[in-house]
């Protein structure tokens, strides 16, 4: 079977790596990296389980090839935190009882990071529309909608919360 | 998909190139976001994928004086957010609001929609209501179809296997010319039960029709215009009579097919509804 060299960064590291041409962004993710907090749903696109952010556009990684994202810089919910400290989504998240089983969390909260760096005051709606392809089971939908409501942008174009 | 291979294309030329030397054992990716779940499900089995997401000349959203010049590779999120788009054709900024997830917007493109051919699929009725036209590249020259004969069957188009989609033209508006494209789903993520794209042109001086298009989505193997309903209108003053009346005939002349998202029965209903809220949506006067 063909590999191919694949070079990318996930979470600030470069990477070099030999892939098939079959496999996609997710299989590398979690199998070859062992980054498995990018969760796989449906494995076709409807979830949003498997969501990372790809050059800061969020993205299924399931839906993309491997090869696809040579050169890219990824980030999965792994490389949110910096020095041990949460990100302010991610603090929102677990205060406002934002998490059930946690299996969508990951997918839920780098959408929101996708959203909030493009559109920092976000209303209801634009946070509806923009999660609406991120599945809960759980169907804890409202808290997820006050946690990202939560996060308001602070001094020099970060965010914290309100 | 095992010993499937891969090439990233730099240029048109280069992906002409390998479309004539592989034919059909090649397949284009573009966006990959209907591609790779068939590549998945082992639906599709090419030899070889091209890679064109990153040949440049196939992005661009160009004005003329009289058309929008359109990149195959185009993003749907692009469309969406292009201030161009949003001036001169918003049907399309609202077409793509209503397509799939923001994910799935980010990096599907509306060439890949198109060829792609889910009968399903949004791009197409409202691009057939606009009256555009597709440019499709092979090594061996150029030509041109309008998007109304480009689809043949279920995920079925008239592109040749050595052929690539490069771009798509789109006449601009006539003043009074209005174009609004409208969508049935479960959810807003899912695919359409229908949709429908309309374009209206009136008269200045009697308000009467002077061009109708109503493309409708969703309800057979390929999108479809409702040309009785069209006649109805056509060279009339639109009121609640002509657009009750051009429902029922797209009711008479449409037979829906059941898929997974509704029955032929439902879309049967839903045919005479929403081209009586297209009507009226498009003919309430709003300049495009
Ligand atoms: C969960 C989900 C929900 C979706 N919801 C919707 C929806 O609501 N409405 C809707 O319209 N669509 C929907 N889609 C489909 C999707 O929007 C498009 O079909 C997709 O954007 C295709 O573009 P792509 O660039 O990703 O194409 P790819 O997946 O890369 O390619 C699709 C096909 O087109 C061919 N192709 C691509 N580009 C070219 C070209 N330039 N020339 C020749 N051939 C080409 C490929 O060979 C392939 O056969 C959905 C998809 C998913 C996964
Ligand atoms: S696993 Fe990718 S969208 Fe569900
Ligand atoms: S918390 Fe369980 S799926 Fe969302």
């Amino acid at each position: 079977m063909k590999k191919y060299k694949l070079c990318l960064t996930v979470n600030g590291i470069d990477y070099m790596l030999e892939v098939n041409a079959g496999e996609t962004l997710q299989d590398v993710i979690r199998d070859h990296l062992n980054l498995t907090g990018t969760k796989t749903g449906c494995d076709s696109g409807a979830c949003g389980a498997c969501t990372v952010l790809m050059d800061g556009m969020a993205i299924k990684s399931c839906l993309v090839l491997a090869l696809q994202a040579e050169g890219r810089k990824i980030l999965t919910i792994e490389g949110l935190a910096q020095d041990g400290a949460l990100h302010p989504l991610q603090e929102a998240f677990v205060e406002n009882w934002a998490i059930q089983c946690g299996y969508c969390t990951p997918g839920m909260i780098l959408t929101s990071k996708a959203l909030l760096d493009e559109n920092p005051n976000p209303s209801g709606d634009d946070i509806r529309m923009y999660l609406s392809g991120n599945f809960c089971r759980c169907t804890g939908y409202q808290k997820i909608i006050d946690a990202v409501s939560s996060v308001r942008p602070l001094q020099g174009g970060r965010h914290g919360k309100k | 998909m095992k010993d499937m291979r891969y090439i990233r294309a730099a240029s048109v030329t280069e992906v002409t190139d390998c479309l004539k030397k592989y034919g059909d054992k090649a397949k284009i990716l573009a966006g990959g976001q209907s591609l790779v779940p068939l590549l998945r499900q082992r639906l599709a089995r090419p030899g070889l994928l091209i890679d064109i997401s990153r040949v440049a000349d196939l992005k661009f959203i160009r004005k003329t004086k009289n058309t929008l010049k359109i990149g195959a590779l185009t993003t749907h999120r692009q469309l969406e957010t292009d201030p161009l788009i949003r001036e001169h054709l918003p049907i399309l900024a609202d077409m793509e609001k209503q397509l799939a997830s923001v994910q799935i917007r980010n990096l599907g493109t509306l060439g890949g929609n198109l060829c792609h051919a889910d009968p399903a699929g949004d791009v197409a009725p409202a691009l057939m209501a606009l009256g555009a036209k597709l440019k499709l590249i092979s090594a061996t020259g150029a030509r041109t179809m309008s998007v109304e004969n480009f689809f043949k069957d279920f995920f079925e188009t008239a592109i040749r296997p050595d052929e690539v989609l490069a771009e798509i033209d789109i006449p601009l508006l006539p003043d009074l010319g209005h174009a609004i494209y409208i969508k049935h789903s479960s959810r807003g993520v899912d695919t359409a039960i229908i949709g429908v794209g309309t374009f209206i042109l009136k008269d200045h001086d009697t308000d009467t029709c002077k061009e109708i298009r109503l493309c409708v989505g969703a309800v057979g193997p390929v999108p479809i215009r409702a040309k009785n309903a069209e006649a109805v209108i056509r060279g009339k003053v639109v009121t609640g009579k002509t657009i009750a009346e051009a429902g029922k005939k797209a009711r008479e002349e449409i037979s829906p097919v059941s898929d997974l998202q509704g029955s032929a029965e439902y879309k049967k209903e839903l045919i005479e509804v929403f081209i009586q809220r297209a009507l009226k949506a498009a003919s309430s006067g709003r300049r495009k």
